[in-house]
């Protein structure tokens, strides 16, 4: 920990070296002093813009993980569905979900709602391959324990194959947790009137390249916390270790 | 043998990748006692038991009422505590959970301490136990047990043993194993699977069997001599 800090504050040290020494001008590379400065004086900015990306990828990625659970369970309980819903599947892998963007402004109008549709799209893809993937895996001695102990098909999904599947569903929620924020900013470019994403449009077209910068740091502060978040959110669901069976 | 003090099973031809692995045969199970299945290992046990037990059948599959199973792994749900795990039947059945038994089970073989534990906070002893707990609970006639105790230390191996006869008492019991020791500790009558296809044979050999019927299982190692003897006979039935 204190060797990644050091490590972190030489890098700074010496960007704020070569900017000084190299005399080259904010608008092209602002030194970190000036980025920090940026962040202070429009920390009330940045705070606003942080929030609504951050709710759109939370609320996004909770809205994909119902969704893609669902799809999954559903998919995997009934086997005539599959071929039905694959092709569905495999057409949503192999359009990336923003390019649907201009499209979906046309539908529901700027704001809130299309940016959250463009997230769900792509955070559902991982979040139903991986749980499906899972629920195809299950370990077959369980389930033979459970054939032989006369168990239903529904109790065997419920009490077994689902929380047998739960470290591969969190596997695809930290896939669709990595898209989320990828997904969020090249919306926000395409139409929006808030967000990260948003106000890096703004600051480049004023010029305010020190702004510009702040943003992107807190862009990687927000995906670190994201992937933080959902780090510790799989140790408490998967608290049991890997190699029990 | 008479037939009223037997369970009888038939059990059919098995082809795996159309080599055939199992004979067609009869398989009689002595009620009430300790039946071991002694082979080498691959000899196809373990699909005795599936076939037994109606898990390898493409048609229809048996009625497994009749049976309780214990593997060589405990099979415990990681993620449930000691108690949800004994009761894991009646869950899967949609049963009310009839813990008071559950806890009576686990006090049975020692464990009435543990019952919030996870599995994964047991030794491996102590993880058999409760599986060998889940067994219990589920109250069937005839237990299937395919070498549970193989994956144990000798001491912890013993004690799952002694555990396993008091707790089984009652219940018709198929050990299928290939410890001899084992064989001779606990059984009441020996079958050995042998040959391709394999069919399994009762050991009626006149050494064996005054051994079997003369002193009760489990068998403490007091004669060595004919202990000896007798584990020397059962090796050579495999070769």
């Amino acid at each position: 920990m204190i060797k990644k800090t050091i490590a972190l504050f030489l890098l700074l040290g010496l960007w704020q070296l070569g900017v000084t020494i190299l005399e080259i001008p904010v608008y092209i590379l602002p030194a970190p002093t000036v980025i920090a400065g940026s962040l202070m004086t429009h920390h009330m900015l940045l705070l606003k813009h942080i929030f609504i990306s951050a709710a759109e990828i939370i609320i996004g990625l909770s809205v994909a993980v119902l969704l893609g659970g669902l799809s999954a369970i559903l998919i995997d309980y009934f086997d005539r569905l599959k071929p039905l819903i694959t092709p569905i599947l495999l057409t949503l892998q192999s359009t990336p979900p923003f390019v649907l963007m201009p499209l979906l402004l046309l539908w529901c109008g700027f704001g809130f709602t299309p940016k959250l549709i463009v997230i769900c799209l792509s955070c559902y893809f991982p979040i139903t391959v991986c749980l499906l993937d899972g629920l195809k895996r299950s370990p077959s001695n369980w389930l033979d324990m459970a054939t032989i102990m006369g168990a239903n098909k529904k109790a065997t999904l419920r009490f077994i194959r689902l929380p047998a599947a739960l470290p591969c569903l969190m596997s695809g929620v930290r896939l669709a947790a990595i898209h989320a924020p990828l997904t969020v900013l090249a919306a926000d470019w395409i139409g929006a009137s808030s967000g990260l994403g948003y106000l890096i449009m703004l600051s480049h077209g004023r010029l305010q390249i020190e702004l510009m910068f702040a943003c992107i740091v807190c862009i990687t502060l927000m995906t670190f916390a994201l992937n933080k978040g959902v780090t510790l959110l799989e140790k408490k669901l998967v608290f049991w270790p890997s190699n029990t069976l | 043998m008479e037939r009223v003090d037997c369970y009888q099973f038939q059990i059919e031809d098995f082809f795996y990748e159309s080599s055939h692995v199992l004979k067609n045969q009869i398989l009689r199970l002595k009620k009430q006692d300790w039946t071991c299945l002694i082979g080498q290992s691959g000899v196809g046990k373990t699909t005795l038991l599936r076939c037994l037990l109606g898990l390898d059948r493409q048609s229809t599959l048996r009625s497994t009422s009749s049976f309780s199973y214990m593997a060589q792994t405990d099979l415990l749900l990681p993620w449930a505590k000691v108690i949800e795990n004994v009761v894991l039947g009646e869950r899967l059945r949609g049963q009310t959970r009839n813990y008071t038994k559950a806890l009576e089970i686990l006090t049975k073989v020692g464990l009435q301490e543990f019952t919030n534990f996870y599995p994964h906070q047991l030794s491996i002893g102590m993880r058999q136990r409760v599986a060998l707990a889940r067994t219990l609970m589920e109250d069937r006639k005839i237990v299937l047990m395919d070498e549970p105790f193989a994956a144990l230390d000798a001491k912890t191996r013993c004690e799952l043993q002694e555990y396993a006869v008091t707790a089984l008492k009652g219940k018709t019991v198929l050990l299928v194993t290939h410890d001899i020791s084992e064989v001779i500790h606990l059984s009441n009558q020996i079958y050995i699977l042998k040959g391709f296809p394999a069919e399994a044979t009762l050991v009626t050999e006149p050494h064996i069997q005054t051994i079997l019927e003369q002193i009760p299982a489990p068998r403490a190692i007091h004669d060595l001599h004919l202990w000896q003897e007798a584990s020397a006979f059962l090796s050579s039935l495999y070769s």
